[in-house]
């Protein structure tokens, strides 16, 4: 068998096994659903998030521990992964090949000339890791950007994969929802669409994970090289050459993603994959010192200076209400790689990639909004925690977020707490009746609680006619069967009050049963709604946002969740001690 | 000579551009003729929110409701509907047939608790006689649909027949609002396997029933409801008023061949049962109602939502008035 | 390619073949690694309840033990599908219309499981285990439901069979085991199933005991045929707790019925607003013929027919429901009585 067969059926089993993992990341217990699939094994066997997480935290979580197998192989063998494994490296070969394989060999070979401008992507890893390191600084890990693992990850996860399934209802019966989709969508789109002007543009110039694998396999035992001197130029090695190293001649051996192209493509023998350093010239990886100094010193400088407005501190944005489980802020800004693995799991779609609002390093995270989805933070569900590749969001156990068993003293993770807006609500504000968010309230007991009040209605102030058995004949006229809902109410001289069971334009018939015997022609009658206004109880309430779902004032809605009272925060708790 | 050819060769070739030319021209202006819109666009109603299609044959005094006593199905079923003009008055050639049958526990048929599925199996039979293009047999449990159709034999009993089973799905639910409804409003029902149809059939056994005294025909329709559908029990016999209200059935069939006289409507004790014998076919499903409350020794007075669903018109509650059709199969 | 020396093109291959391998391998540990999954990891959304904490909305602490109901399986019953649990608020998604009936009884789980016979699979049954927090809550929706040609058993103090299926109340827990086929082998089969299952459920005893069914008169007492109204006795929702049973008085029936109240002013407050909730509802006072009954001022009315008794003596509101000659509901009522002051009489002693 060739070496390129099997390289081209590793590529293709990976691939396949990446995006079945997508697949599968929704909850249930069927052989197409969650289950135990290893489905954040691409993301642990990623150097970058291993690296980039232990320069932020000092630590290695350790499910990450694959990536130092990653890392070990690479530095014995070579920059496998590229080539072998990696999902988006597979992709950006398939169009690169597919875009160009009508040109003629000397196109080709002119196309994966070695370019100065692939030094970018070392000075991008730079930049990267410097604003991660250096905590006393601030760190900010901001690697999940352009890393290609997690990148890969949640454009199959929150854009491809949502985009079939409208179609389909191939992983989801209902459709899924994901703000800044569209941002998502062009990044990946544009990478691979670029493959068609350069094949692995995205590979050769920006990979920041490429180039970490382009300085550690610097020592590696075998490399691709001449093994003869007797070479006639005829650059057929450059034909296919994916990573654009150039091994015709002084192979950039940081550059060699060990595609075996060149050595299937020579016709005399020449390029083999050998211990001994190719013999016309080999060298590493183009980093001028200027360069590395200056990525370094930018990355160090913006990590601080990208929190210059203190959205960690006091000028934090309360609508960044954190999936349960959640570190504090910075401790998370720490560890998410912006993977998406956690708005994917997530049953009701509630979580969402962020936007900028809460800062620049907010883009991708996860928060929630309540009005997506099906219903808010489900209250017996910790999925999120479970698929968090660095644990920003910690795998907690039900009961702690519960706060039984263990953690009764504790008490229950809170991600923010719900606000009514009096301003909008039906019964504070329109004289409506309407207890849908208490209804709701999953809590037990409930965080909402309502008082009762009667209201008179507009128009609402009649006199009697005469009076019947149940019913008053009423001088004036009102609506007719309007009040018959069971929310109104007579108050009759400002003394007794009934329930009005049904009524006509000029009469009100009361419930059987109702003492009638003082009212008489003449009195005063006060038709009234009866009104149970929600109140939230800070100390119950939990913030899962299932009442700001329900609320039927459907736009801005009348009870709102925002992240005060945050458990996961000190300085955000609401009340006092 | 050769310009000679110029020329026909030139003429030859500007009479094929201009055929082609007017062909494009013809082309452009019927679409432009077939899309045509003088009005505009209307001011519509929410598109989210849709009503069932109306399943409505036409009405004969005489041939409304059909009542057959006899202990063998297949015999009541086929004079029930032979009485009331036979299925070719119902079910015409290349129509789709929808059928709801019970099956919202997964409890087998001689339990009494869901349609038992030899009279679903001939109905479908009966629809296909009758030169239906095709027969949709569904309902939605809600728990576990696969195990209620198939433990119910109502799966086996339809496919074998030849209809297509359909099992509820989310994207099968739009919402919707019954006029002059205070219960059922933008609330989820299970809509796209019967906007698909053009008739519509409900088969349902004769049960007592904890909440609301009786489940026969119009209460089989609250399988059509999605969502939490339990907050309705709290006012049981407005709901069943506004189910019947919402449903326009080609037919329902009420079987009380065996009623389930207590303990309803699970039942799970063979002692809960009682041979009736009786089959009902009816194009009033009011009256079908009022009708077999005897089987459970009830008066329709006791059901206070067959009063309240014949006040808004869904149907009649006294049946005698209708000329019940009798026979008897033995 | 031009021809590759013969030892390199041997490495090659074998390397190639290597990296085969690894996939293999890799896809090997995947496949076993998935099927060995633990669905509680992603909370009650993913799987069964395995942790030991109440359910949402229930405010009783209750510990559910082992959830899987499978466990009962016997030499001779294999378990069919998984088990399924339900709380107060899907319990509806199980038994529709009859849910309110246990919801309102004070309801906290729900565990189905089938089973199916080894040997002859077209024999099998559906096991539900109502948890309904106390022992009055399970006798209440047991005695509720009891079928008319129920056939008690003597195995429990609270167990019958039908043709098809056995009930029992044990406990805190109502027990369904609802046969898919009529047939006395299955019944043996289900009683059985009931013994092993009772011998592995954990009750409070003394909660079990239901010592108010001792209250009625004994002698006269059909046996089973006591049932208890948690609330809403008789359609008058004054009426709460009250056990009524019947009585066998000169060779005719009559159904007794008593509740126990706080002291005896609220017990004379009830029987007084039941009173007066049965003349609204059209009944005709009547005067009592006998004279224990005229001393304790008890009520006796017509309602359409049919005679009601009701009385109040010490903390209890008993009488007669429904019954058809005034002089047996008469005797009845003053059997009652007499057990009743006895009951009382023998608790004071206990109480000096």
């Amino acid at each position: 068998m060739k070496i390129i067969t099997a390289r081209r059926i590793s590529q293709t089993f990976f691939f396949a096994l990446f995006i079945w993992l997508c697949i599968v990341t929704t909850i249930g217990e069927k052989f197409w659903q969650i289950r135990n699939w290893p489905v954040n094994w691409f993301l642990q066997l990623d150097p970058l998030v291993a690296i980039g997480t232990i320069l932020s935290t000092q630590k290695l979580y350790w499910p990450l521990l694959w990536a130092v197998a990653t890392i070990i192989l690479t530095i014995v063998i070579g920059r496998f992964f590229c080539s072998w494994v990696c999902p988006f490296g597979s992709i950006h070969h398939f169009v690169g090949w597919l875009g160009n394989r009508d040109k003629k060999p000397a196109e080709k070979v002119k196309l994966n000339r070695y370019r100065k401008a692939q030094c970018i992507k070392y000075l991008v890893l730079v930049f990267l890791l410097a604003m991660a390191a250096f905590p006393s600084l601030t760190s900010a890990l901001q690697t999940g950007l352009l890393d290609p693992i997690p990148l890969v990850t949640r454009s199959v996860n929150l854009v491809i994969l949502a985009v079939i399934d409208r179609a389909t209802y191939l992983t989801s019966v209902s459709s899924r929802f994901y703000e800044l989709g569209w941002l998502i969508f062009a990044v990946f789109a544009s990478a691979v669409l670029l493959n068609l002007v350069i094949p692995r543009f995205y590979c050769r110039f920006v990979c920041p994970l490429g180039a970490l694998f382009g300085v550690i396999s610097r020592f590696s035992i075998w490399r691709i090289g001449k093994n003869k001197a007797e070479c006639i130029n005829c650059k057929l090695c450059e034909k296919a050459c994916e990573g654009g190293c150039e091994p015709s001649g002084n192979i950039k051996i940081a550059e060699c993603v060990l595609c075996f192209n060149c050595r299937d493509d020579c016709k005399h023998n020449i390029i083999s994959y050998q211990t001994a350093s190719s013999l016309a010239g080999e060298t590493q990886a183009d980093i001028s010192r200027r360069g590395f100094v200056l990525s370094l010193a930018s990355g160090v400088f913006a990590a601080p200076a990208v929190r210059l407005s203190n959205k960690i501190g006091a000028n934090w944005y309360y609508k960044v209400i954190r999936p349960p489980g959640a570190l504090t802020e910075e401790e998370f800004l720490k560890r998410c790689i912006k993977c998406g693995q956690c708005m994917r799991v997530c049953p009701t779609n509630v979580l969402q990639p962020a936007g900028v609002e809460g800062g620049l390093e907010n883009l991708w995270t996860p928060v929630l909004n309540n009005r997506i989805g099906s219903s808010g933070c489900q209250l017996n569900c910790v999925a999120c925690g479970q698929v968090c590749p660095t644990s920003a969001i910690r795998p907690i156990t039900l009961n702690e977020k519960r706060g039984l068993g263990d953690f009764v003293e504790q008490g229950p993770v809170k991600i923010g707490t719900a606000f009514v807006d009096r301003n909008r609500c039906l019964p504070w504000a329109m004289d409506k009746p309407c207890i849908v968010c208490q209804e709701n309230c999953p809590v037990s007991p409930k965080a909402i609680y309502t008082q009762e009040i009667f209201n008179t209605i507009r128009d609402g102030a009649v006199t009697v006619k005469n009076v019947s058995g149940n019913t008053i004949e009423i001088q004036e006229t009102i609506k007719s069967s309007k009040f018959a809902s069971g929310d109104y109410y007579c108050l009759i001289e400002a003394t007794a009050r009934f329930k009005i069971a049904a009524n006509t334009e000029n009469a009100i018939e009361f419930a059987g049963g109702s003492k009638l015997e003082n009212v008489s022609a003449g009195a005063k009658i006060e038709v009234q709604v009866r009104l149970q206004r929600p109140f939230v109880d800070i100390e119950k309430c939990t913030g899962c946002g299932v009442c700001e779902h329900e609320c039927p004032v459907s736009g801005s809605r009348a009870i709102r969740v925002s992240a005060e009272g945050e458990t996961r925060s000190a300085t955000r708790r609401l009340l006092l001690g | 000579m050769t310009q000679q050819n110029n020329n026909q060769f030139g003429r030859r070739r500007f009479l094929a551009r201009a055929a082609k030319a007017a062909a494009c021209a013809a082309a452009a202006g019927a679409v432009a003729y077939s899309l045509y819109d003088r009005r505009g666009p209307q001011a519509g109603a929410e598109k989210d929110i849709v009503t069932l299609p109306d399943f409505l044959v036409a009405h004969k005094d005489s041939q409304v409701i059909s009542i057959v006593t006899g202990s063998d199905r297949k015999k009541t079923i086929n004079k029930a509907i032979e009485l009331l003009g036979g299925i070719e008055r119902f079910v015409k050639t290349g129509d789709v047939v929808a059928i709801k049958p019970n099956a919202a526990f997964a409890t087998p048929p001689f339990l009494g608790a869901t349609t038992h599925p030899d009279l679903v199996a001939e109905i479908v039979r009966l629809c296909y006689k009758s030169g239906a293009k095709k027969v949709i047999v569904t309902d939605n449990p809600i728990n576990d649909p696969a195990s209620c159709f198939t433990i119910s034999g109502i799966a086996k009993a339809a496919v074998q027949a030849g209809a297509e089973l359909i099992l509820p799905r989310d994207n099968l639910f739009r919402n919707t609002t019954v006029k002059g409804g205070e219960l059922i409003r933008d609330w989820p029902l299970y809509y796209e396997p019967f906007a698909k149809a053009n008739k519509l059939i409900g088969i349902s056994p004769v049960k007592d029933h904890a909440r609301a005294g009786a489940s026969m025909s119009m209460k089989n329709w609250y399988g059509l409801m999605g969502g939490r559908r339990n907050v309705f029990h709290q006012d049981i016999n407005k709901i069943i008023a506004e189910l019947a209200a919402m449903v326009k059935p080609t037919l329902v069939i009420l079987d009380g061949t065996v009623t389930m006289m207590t303990n309803g409507p699970t039942g799970g004790s063979v002692s809960d049962l009682k041979k009736t014998n009786t089959m009902i076919a009816s194009c009033d499903m009011v009256a079908a109602d009022a009708f077999a409350c005897s089987l459970l020794d009830l008066k329709s007075a006791q059901l206070p939502y067959i009063a309240l669903a014949d006040k808004s018109g869904s149907g009649v509650a006294d049946y005698q008035s209708l000329k019940p059709l009798l026979a008897d199969v033995g | 390619m031009a021809s590759v020396p013969g030892r390199t093109k041997y490495l090659e291959s074998a390397a190639s073949i290597a990296v085969i391998f690894i996939l293999l391998a890799v896809a090997g540990v995947i496949l076993n690694r998935e099927s060995r999954f633990d669905m509680t990891r992603f909370g009650i959304l993913g799987g069964e309840t395995k942790t030991s904490e109440s359910l949402p909305g229930d405010s009783q602490k209750t510990q559910i033990a082992e959830a899987s109901l499978a466990s009962f399986a016997t030499a001779d019953l294999t378990p069919q599908g998984s088990t399924d649990a339900y709380n107060a608020d899907n319990l509806y998604e199980k038994i529709d219309g009859k849910a309110p009936l246990y919801v309102e009884s004070g309801f906290v789980q729900l565990r189905t499981q089938r089973f199916d016979a080894v040997k002859k699979p077209d024999i099998s049954f559906e096991l539900y285990l109502y948890d309904m927090a106390n022992a009055r809550n399970a006798f209440s929706v047991y005695s509720r439901q009891k079928r008319a040609d129920a056939t008690v058993l003597p195995d429990f103090p609270f167990i019958y069979n039908t043709t098809n299926s056995v009930y029992l109340s044990y406990g805190k827990y109502y027990v369904e085991l609802v046969g898919f086929a009529e047939s006395q082998e299955l019944i043996e089969m289900l009683r059985t199933f009931a013994r092993k299952l009772a011998g592995t459920l954990t009750i409070d005893v003394n909660d079990a005991a239901i010592g108010e069914l001792g209250f009625f008169p004994q002698q006269n007492l059909v046996a089973g045929s006591a049932k208890l109204h948690l609330k809403n006795a008789f359609g008058f929702d004054g009426l709460t707790d009250t056990f009524t049973a019947v009585c066998k008085i000169d060779n005719q029936t009559v159904t007794v019925f008593f509740g126990k109240y706080q002291s005896t002013d609220e017990a004379r407050r009830v029987a007084q607003s039941y009173c007066d909730f049965l003349i609204a509802n059209g009944a005709k006072d009547k005067n009592p013929a006998g004279e224990t009954l005229r001393q304790l001022k008890a009520g006796i009315f017509d309602l359409y027919g049919t005679i009601e008794i009701v009385f109040a003596t010490g903390p209890f509101v008993a009488g007669i429901h429904e019954a058809d000659d005034t002089t047996i509901a008469e005797k009845a009522a003053e059997v009652l009585l007499n057990r009743l002051n006895e009951v009382t009489g023998e608790k004071s002693d206990a109480a000096k």
